[in-house]
């Protein structure tokens, strides 16, 4: 059997739909197709301080390595190599000082390649904060000191922007978006939810009754291709 | 000296995770860096004009990989004193926001601008006034001289001071030897005296007649040559004790010793 074009296409919205199955589970994950989409975001409570919910309708700004910017709504965080950084490694995008420009959060390296780095969490205004052991030398006394990394950003899109992901997590903005950036809390933005993992929006039960149709349907065409092909060549056997 | 430490959790699941592993600790007194502090925040005091506030990171034993970050575009001043030598890191932040300080300007202006020749001068001679307070963990100083540095090869303990107020900087000190641990009083021997162990003494018989071996049966002698007993050793749970002699005093059996553990 010849693939044709129809048949491509199929197999293109198999593929699709397989995807959106497979992302159902990947914390913050949004849905390639509209139909298997949640009706609202669901969280559950995660023992994890640097895990963190962002507002309904808004993003996390994330780098690559190469410092490609892309946005995510995974807000399962956490420390690696002293930097912020999402379940995908993506580094987290935020400001250090009050008016700053947006740059890579991450905990001062001394302390990190130290070892002082204790107790790091996100606050709902979305400080990233830390503890480290401080000694007071006029009495002697071991005491905790906060200190604060820096704030995490958000970014809002006009409605019914669609981002372009290839993996479900992180997406790029479309050329000419108008991108709105700020802080959790600042008036423009809701507060973050601490201590919290947002599940995929991914309707599980549904995308895999998509995707059973998806393989109903190419296999209704690879028969009715089939059949096409019977039926020309009994036409022309009749010919000759 | 090694301690037992437990790492940060990694685990992503959800359970809290910690390692159990062994990390290197500076035996430098943390009493002995509090006396530096306390002059360094004197010294800064008199040459800025205003108190200071200051706290001080215990005294660690970086890895490698550690003294790069600490290393990384600081400069370094190095100290020689008769117990060791000592060097003063600042980082180009801190010696900005220092220098800034000096000079009454505002911190966060200054943090990302390059030091004048002006700046890196009136730098130096701060760090030469630190230094006459580092006494009490690199000893007298052999001269009053404090030469900066590229490098610090070979440098083994770390700690800092963290400047709050009037400006927030860090000042490292690096330490050329860790002090060697206090030896302690041993444990004395009325210490033991209730606990009991398993002795065993055993005579090496040298070489005997593989038939005398076969035809072992119970009720069967096996002589003893009189020079194996002189050939007898006392080990305990495995470990052995002493080398020595076995034979009769005083009407019971006994062992006499005739060399012990480290001879054996």
């Amino acid at each position: 059997m010849f693939l044709n074009p129809s048949l491509g296409m199929a197999l293109d919205r198999i593929a699709e739909r397989a995807a959106d199955v497979r992302r159902a589970y990947t914390p913050g994950a949004l849905p390639t197709h509209d139909d298997v989409a949640t009706a609202a975001a669901v969280s559950d409570f995660a023992l994890d301080p640097l895990a963190v919910v962002a507002p309904d309708g808004t993003y996390f700004v994330t780098a690559d390595e190469q410092g490609r910017r892309s946005y995510a709504r995974d807000g399962s965080f956490a420390l690696r190599d002293g930097r912020l950084v999402d379940g995908g490694g993506h580094r987290i995008l935020g400001v250090r000082a009050p008016g700053g420009a947006f740059e890579e959060l991450r905990v001062d390296p001394v302390d990190e390649a130290l070892g002082r780095v204790r107790d790091a969490a996100i606050e709902p205004d979305g400080t990233v904060v830390y503890r480290r052991e401080v000694v007071d030398p006029r009495s002697g006394t071991t005491e905790l000191q906060r200190v604060v990394s820096g704030r995490i950003a958000l970014a809002r899109f006009p409605a019914g922007t669609r981002l372009a992901s290839s993996d479900g997590s992180h997406g790029s903005a479309p050329s000419g978006a108008d991108v709105q950036n700020g802080l959790p809390g600042d008036g423009a933005f809701a507060s973050l939810v601490p201590m919290r993992r947002e599940r995929s929006r991914i309707n599980i039960d549904e995308s895999l009754v998509r995707l059973k149709e998806a393989y109903l349907a190419f296999d209704a065409l690879a028969a009715a291709e089939a059949s096409k092909a019977h039926l020309g060549k009994t036409a022309m056997d009749l010919l000759k | 000296m090694k301690s037992l430490g437990f790492s940060d959790p990694s685990d992503r699941s959800g359970r809290r995770l910690k390692r159990a592993r062994f990390e290197a600790r500076s035996a430098l007194p943390i009493s002995a860096a509090c006396v530096v502090a306390n002059g360094v925040r004197e010294t800064l005091s008199s040459l800025l004009g205003v108190p200071v506030a200051m706290r001080l990171f215990a005294p660690s034993i970086p890895s490698p990989q550690a003294w790069q970050a600490i290393l990384e575009n600081a400069r370094l001043y190095r100290v020689r004193g008769n117990v060791a030598d000592a060097a003063i890191v600042l980082r180009a932040t801190d010696a900005n926001g220092l220098s800034a300080a000096l000079f009454g300007e505002s911190g966060s202006v200054a943090a990302q601008r390059s030091l004048s020749p002006i700046e890196c001068d009136v730098l130096d001679r701060m760090v030469a006034s630190i230094a006459a307070n580092l006494g009490a963990v690199c000893g007298p100083r052999s001269g009053h001289t404090v030469e900066r540095v590229p490098a610090l090869p070979g440098f083994v303990t770390y700690f800092e001071f963290a400047v709050d107020e009037p400006v927030g900087a860090r000042i490292g000190i690096a330490l050329s030897r860790d002090p060697s641990h206090e030896a302690r009083g041993s444990l004395e021997v009325g210490h033991l005296a209730r606990i009991t162990v398993r002795a065993l003494a055993t005579i090496e018989l040298g070489n005997a007649q593989a038939v005398t071996i076969a035809r072992l049966a119970v009720g069967a002698m096996l002589p003893i040559d009189a020079a194996a007993l002189h050939r007898c050793r006392l080990a305990a749970h495995g470990r052995r004790l002493a080398h020595g002699s076995a034979g009769v005093r005083s009407g019971r059996y006994a062992f006499r010793v005739d060399a012990l553990r480290h001879a054996v």
